[in-house]
């Protein structure tokens, strides 16, 4: 029965690793190979094979632009992440309180993921352009509106962007959150006497914590994408206040300055990884790992 | 209490499908009228922005307009389909068996490559940009659909996710197949794909919407503008054309939004396997 048992695993261990073998081969070339070369480049001469040592890191520290866009890319992560994880989180919580026409709710507030960028840029101009709706409104109220493109409030409008396209995908993954907590340690608490905002903060936002690491991974990823509404709002060049890493990296790329955009990419890399290394316990998969 | 919050909450559908509406109706009106309404963004009137809710004269000489005599139009839009779908379908067909592996079995290094994924995961596209380049040009895809579609399939979202989705498939299940003398390729065509399916489709759908909506890969990779995507449809806007551009808007909208409808019963189910816990 044991050699029975041992037999069957290595048979098993050799089909299903051919499962896995196509993914590696892409990861392999499309990533890992690409990260290796990345991180060669950044310690090289641009174009030559020179060793530059830390040269290019230098150049990136005291490059105006990058801090510029390290500052804006922070400023927008540390400002409506949270943003976004608080009212999402709210949503969820109030559709709970509801329990009706949950479906039809969810099925809207999912819908502006949908919406790709490129058949946002008219509306989006005709809402905040400097003679746009919203001026109008204000107008009407006799405040002046500002121009939102071209000043730093283009920053609160890729901020509201974000939100606007973010929030039902994140409502929906604490909803799901919300719905796998136990009824009866509610009833529990309602017996003793607790109200609703000491339930949910003794209850429901403990018991969301795993779930809200991967919201916050999500949401992570989702704002590296916010590039694509930055692009929308000003194209290569937009203003000041919502100049990107992104932008920057492009900027490089067409310039050919490679060895600042490698240097930069991996510093940004590192960021991430360290990241990941901080909170990787939570995503692994638990069992068999 | 309840009804103020689906007064609230019904505040917040109508803020969501302001811009979608808005563009709608404005794709069926002719230019006298749009210059009226939104002359003073296009320069061409002094006027404050108006939006009517309904076209005085519903026309569709903007579609007629943008499908028959855009030819650049019409082609981006079929360089979308053509570098979303593959996309999409090798995605799944790549990631599904190996996200059973990552989710069933045991190895060496499994930790170490789960890791790797993660990191693959979270890396801006920027980041490896330059090596990508360079690899996709010694393949000589550079500049092609192919050059989208390729490191699109290997993106590990998607095993990410499905990982989650198939670990909630009971061993005994999987034992009990496999005593009926299912090999592995039966045991994930028949038992773990079945299961899976919802997962799958769920992926799928977001793939699609990320595809579609891609930006960052199309313009670094292709130079050639007669294969750039709908992303990439950022017109000069004029009093001349801001009708076709608004019909422009729609039609770019159509492929995602139905995918959105047709898929977004999945997604919830996908998103359960997100739970934790349990």
């Amino acid at each position: 029965m044991k050699t029975d048992n041992n037999k069957k695993k290595k048979w098993k261990f050799r089909g299903e690793l051919l499962f896995l073998l196509p993914s590696i081969i892409g990861v392999a070339v499309f990533y890992f190979i690409p990260f290796c070369d990345v991180l060669l480049r950044s310690f090289q001469t641009e174009f030559g094979s020179g060793f530059a040592g830390i040269e290019n890191y230098k150049l990136v520290v005291e490059n105006k632009a990058f801090g510029i866009a390290v500052r804006n890319t922070a400023k927008f992560i540390a400002i409506y992440i949270p943003a976004l994880l608080i009212f999402s989180l709210f949503l969820a919580v109030l559709l709970d309180y509801l329990k009706e026409r949950q479906k039809l709710y969810k099925k809207i507030f999912l819908l502006p993921m949908a919406i790709p960028v490129a058949s946002l840029v008219l509306i989006w101009k005709v809402f905040f352009d400097k003679a746009g709706l919203i001026n109008g409104i204000l107008k009407y109220f006799g405040i002046a509106g500002p121009d939102y493109f071209h000043t730093s409030f283009a920053f609160l409008v890729l901020g509201i962007t974000y939100l606007w396209r973010n929030f039902g995908y994140d409502m929906l993954l604490w909803k799901t959150g919300v719905d796998a907590i136990e009824e009866e340690l509610y009833e529990a608490a309602a017996l003793d006497g607790a109200g609703f905002l000491r339930r949910f903060w003794y209850i429901t936002l403990p018991q969301l914590k795993e779930m809200g690491f991967v919201i916050v991974v999500i949401s992570i990823i989702n704002s590296f994408k916010v590039f694509r509404e930055a692009y929308l709002i000003g194209g290569d060049y937009p203003n000041q206040s919502i100049y990107m890493l992104q932008h920057l990296f492009n900027n490089w790329f067409v310039r050919l300055e490679l060895g600042k955009l490698t240097a930069a990419a991996i510093m940004l890399a590192l960021v991430v990884i360290l990241f990941v290394a901080g909170i990787e316990k939570i995503l692994t998969p638990k069992e068999k790992l | 209490m309840k009804k103020l919050v689906h007064l609230g909450l019904l505040f917040l559908a109508l803020i969501i499908f302001a811009p979608i509406c808005i563009t709608v109706i404005h794709s069926f009106m002719g230019m006298r009228e749009l210059e009226l309404n939104i002359g003073g963004i296009l320069g061409s009137s002094t006027k404050p922005v108006a939006i009517s809710f309904l076209p005085s004269y519903p026309t569709f000489k903007n579609y007629k307009d943008l499908l028959l005599y855009s030819e650049a139009f019409y082609r981006m839009f079929w360089n979308s389909l053509i570098q979303s779908v593959p996309t999409v379908f090798g995605q799944v067909v790549v990631a599904a068996p190996a996200a059973y592996v990552m989710a069933k079995c045991q190895f060496n290094g499994k930790r170490i490559l789960f890791w790797i994924y993660l990191v693959a995961m979270l890396m801006p596209f920027q980041v490896l940009m330059v090596s990508e380049y360079l690899i996709l040009m010694d393949l000589s895809i550079i500049n092609t659909h192919l050059s989208i579609i390729l490191p699109g399939i290997f993106g590990t979202y998607p095993v990410f996710i499905l990982t989650k989705v198939f670990m909630n498939i009971p061993d005994e299940v999987l034992e009990a197949a496999r005593l009926d003398g299912a090999n592995s390729f039966t045991l994930l065509r028949k038992v773990v794909l079945p299961i899976g399916k919802g997962g799958i489709i769920a992926v799928a759908v977001l793939d699609f919407l990320e595809c579609i909506n891609s930006i960052e890969a199309p313009l670094v990779f292709l130079k050639d503008r007669a294969l750039h995507p709908l992303s990439l449809f950022f017109p000069e806007i004029s009093l001349y054309n801001v009708g076709a551009v608004f019909a422009a808007s729609v039609v770019i909208m159509i492929p995602a939004v139905l995918v959105f409808l047709i898929g977004d019963e999945y997604l919830e189910a996908g998103f359960k396997a997100f739970k934790v816990k349990g």
